[in-house]
């Protein structure tokens, strides 16, 4: 969460095409749709609570701290490691303020890897994923993604396995 | 703030911001952005940091989901109905604009024409 909020993401270049490409926006918007895309994706607790795994975001109680920050501190150089030097002070040694940040997308900088490498390289690209989740939920033309979903707000809910296999086909 | 000058902004916006060529036979104010390829889903992010930026507007999400929210007319309206509801400034269509005149019913602050 604190990579969203303090908008601390870059594009990423593989195989010479650029991935995770961000809106062109002030820090402060692009912060607030990265922050967003939390809530759209549900990502950072969905996937445990799928597997009855409780999850505490401790960023969560500062979100409203986090959320006065405004454009030039959302747009400095080392601005994640300054706000924790602030917080923590020396109770957090300095190696790990000084090494580079890793994506789980990208892997390591020198021996590559991440998940990027590895669905780019098996052809599961972005209309691949369009594709697969269209068949998962029984959508039958995978255009039809666009326009229930945009900037991150759904029209309407896509049924849930436990919705089809009771004969529900669609929710509003 | 009319209509006209709502469109005329944001045609602006999206051909610089998206490239659009100027000589673009298909692109005009009635075509679709996003099934034509003009604003892509990054694009349509960017498209609402220009409409919270340029005219101070928040556009509820049912907006953003709706037919109209597919081109730059259709865009121009939900603006100009949103400043509407959002400031209490009763829009002014171009059509009524020049028709005002003695004995026209004119909007009281905060009705929506």
């Amino acid at each position: 969460m604190a990579n969203e909020f303090l908008a601390d993401y870059e594009t990423e270049e593989y195989r010479g095409a650029t991935y995770y490409r961000l809106p062109r926006l002030e820090p402060t918007a692009l912060r607030d749709s990265l922050v967003r895309g939390l809530d759209t994706t549900h990502r950072e607790i969905g996937v445990f609570a799928a597997w009855n795994l409780p999850v505490v975001q401790p960023y969560a109680v500062a979100v409203d701290q986090y959320l006065v920050l405004g454009d030039t501190f959302l747009q400095s150089e080392g601005r994640k490691q300054q706000l924790c030097r602030e917080i923590f002070q020396d109770l957090v040694p300095d190696y790990v303020f000084s090494r580079a940040k890793v994506r789980a997308q990208v892997g390591n900088p020198d021996t590559g890897g991440g998940v990027l490498a590895a669905c780019v390289d098996q052809g599961i690209d972005s209309d691949w994923l369009r594709r697969r989740f269209a068949a998962l939920h029984d959508v039958a033309d995978p255009a039809a993604l666009s326009s229930f979903i945009r900037a991150g707000r759904y029209s309407a809910a896509i049924p849930s396995l436990q919705d089809r296999e009771n004969g529900v086909s669609k929710r509003s | 703030m009319n209509p006209s000058m709502v469109e005329t902004r944001l045609e602006n916006y999206i051909r610089t911001q998206f490239n659009v060529s100027p000589t673009d036979p298909g692109f005009d104010r009635e075509a679709d952005l996003f099934e034509n390829g003009y604003v892509d889903s990054v694009g349509v992010v960017e498209l609402l940091g220009f409409l919270q930026e340029e005219f101070r507007v928040e556009v509820p999400d049912d907006d953003i989901l709706s037919d109209d929210f597919s081109n730059i007319a259709g865009i121009g309206r939900i603006v100009i109905q949103n400043l509407s509801l959002q400031t209490g400034v009763p829009e002014i269509t171009e059509k009524q604009a020049p028709l005002v005149s003695e004995g026209t019913v004119r909007p009281s602050p905060g009705q929506h024409l």
